[in-house]
């Protein structure tokens, strides 16, 4: 069976529908055949990062309710080759899903498609477990906050409980400046407390909340930090060994030129 | 919903996996939970198992029930059971002594009816539940319970300790307050807490202090 991901996180607002945006369009970059799920019922985002919503005449709860079929919901976004959303209904609710109905739905579009990206509600209520219902295995983005660590760990001994072991951890919007000095959590001090192998890190990026609001990937222009950063974890995703990246902001380079010059 | 399926159990490497499945009435799935357990009575005879809940999230009630129906009609001697509630992991203890392999993350609560060691870290929001010493070799982030009237000398041994609460019987002690670079884990040597005069004590474990606790033990 063909790779069932959910991208989830506990806390809100952390970069999960960014985040699956961009390796859903990656992975497309690289010849794969995906599909994104918008299990976030009543509260959509994906289809407006992704820019398609005035495409959705039907959703994830129509197929459900039987009043088309699966296909007929599916959206193919134009400029990704074998990239597809599903997008989620709403005026419904999360309680209008059973975790059965997902499963459902899942394996019959794994069966088809390479990969299978679900993009998870925040929360742990009915519209998480929808959403992990039908998974194979798991990413927890997180935030360098204590707040967003506190829930990602949470997440973790969750998915472990309905036997998604292993899932891997992404760390969102992560400052170099701020670690250096001492401010922000680094990777390691994150990697210590939740203890999951480490998909990657998407350092902190205006691009990104650019390409929100337009609606376009990242990955359709290929020279911010962050649309490097989700292209490395999806070749990760994808079985290749990348290492782990240096970003060197404006304010290292200035620094080493402080080094080099003895200024401290 | 006529066809039995509610209740499938799975023969695991250390025990057996009870699955539950949702949607069903709890009294329909009690009925048959002791059917299947009078029909496999003589295949458990008398064995230790441990067991694991999963599907379904169980209440406290609903929980006892089912162990009930285990302790009545079938000969299965329980060493261990897990389940999952609505928002918790509980894990309950028979043997007076438990290692429990493994981070206990948030929201998590290990309970044991004797002393326990945990094999991993305990994060911040995890809680674990002993009627003995608790022993961690780890971090401990979260808070601990040891409670026992009939105990003297109850401790708590941590690699790294740095609890949210200790609670020795019904002495309570809580962690520093958060200040700037906390969220940075401080390794320290390994510690150990007890009760002296009312108060909970931590200190550096040497041979004395751990020598002196397990005898009056």
């Amino acid at each position: 069976m063909n790779e069932i991901i959910v991208i989830t996180s506990g806390k809100g607002g952390v970069g999960k529908t960014t985040s699956t945006a961009n390796i859903g369009a990656a992975l497309a970059n690289f010849g794969k055949k995906v599909v994104l799920i918008d299990a976030d019922i009543g509260l959509r985002n994906l289809d407006v990062v992704l820019g398609l919503e005035n495409r959705i005449v039907y959703n994830l709860v129509d197929v459900i309710d039987g009043n088309c079929k699966l296909k007929q919901a599916l959206i193919r976004d134009k400029r990704f080759e074998g990239l597809f959303l599903l997008p989620a209904a709403q005026s419904k609710d999360k309680n209008d899903v059973s975790p059965e109905q997902m499963k459902v739905i899942c394996k019959e579009l794994s069966e088809e498609f390479d990969y299978v990206l679900i993009d998870c509600p925040a929360g742990i209520e009915q519209g998480f477990k929808n959403a992990i219902a039908g998974a194979t295995s798991g990413i927890v983005v997180t935030t360098p906050e204590v707040s967003a660590i506190r829930d990602a760990d949470r997440i973790i001994g969750l998915l472990e409980a309905n036997e998604l072991s292993n899932p891997k951890l992404l760390i969102n919007r992560l400052k170099q400046n701020m670690v250096k000095d001492g401010n922000m959590m680094s990777i390691a001090d994150i990697k210590e407390i939740l203890a999951i192998e480490l998909i990657g890190y998407v350092p902190d990026d205006e691009n990104v909340v650019i390409s929100t609001n337009r609606g376009e990937p990242l990955i359709k222009e290929n020279n911010s930090v962050a649309s490097q950063a989700y292209i490395n974890i999806t070749k990760r995703i994808l079985g290749e060994d990348i290492p782990l990246m240096e970003v060197e902001t404006e304010r290292n380079v200035f620094r080493k030129f402080k080094k080099l010059f003895k200024l401290k | 919903m006529g066809n039995k399926t509610s209740v499938v159990f799975k023969g695991v490497k250390n025990g057996i996996i009870m699955d539950i499945k949702e949607n069903y009435d709890f009294n329909f799935i009690l009925n048959e939970f002791k059917e299947k357990l009078i029909h496999s009575k003589s295949f458990f005879n008398n064995t230790r198992l441990n067991i694991k809940f999963t599907g379904r999230s169980l209440s406290e009630l609903e929980y006892s029930q089912l162990i009930d129906i285990i302790n009545n009609e079938s000969t299965i001697d329980i060493s261990y059971v897990e389940y999952q509630t609505d928002n918790e992991i509980k894990i309950h203890n028979k043997d007076s002594m438990t290692v429990h392999k493994g981070t206990v993350r948030s929201g998590q609560k290990i309970e044991s009816e004797g002393d326990i060691v945990i094999l991993g870290d305990i994060n911040p929001g995890g809680l674990v539940h002993a009627k003995g010493n608790i022993i961690v070799f780890g971090n401990l982030l979260g808070s601990v319970y040891s409670y026992n009237n009939k105990k003297e000398n109850l401790f708590v041994v941590a690699i790294n300790m740095n609890p949210m609460q200790i609670r020795i019987n019904n002495i309570i002690a809580r962690g520093p307050d958060r200040q700037s670079e906390t969220f940075k884990l401080k390794h320290k040597q390994p510690e150990i807490a007890f009760v002296v005069n009312e108060n909970i004590h931590i200190e550096p474990i040497d041979n004395k202090s751990l020598s002196k606790l397990i005898i009056s033990n």
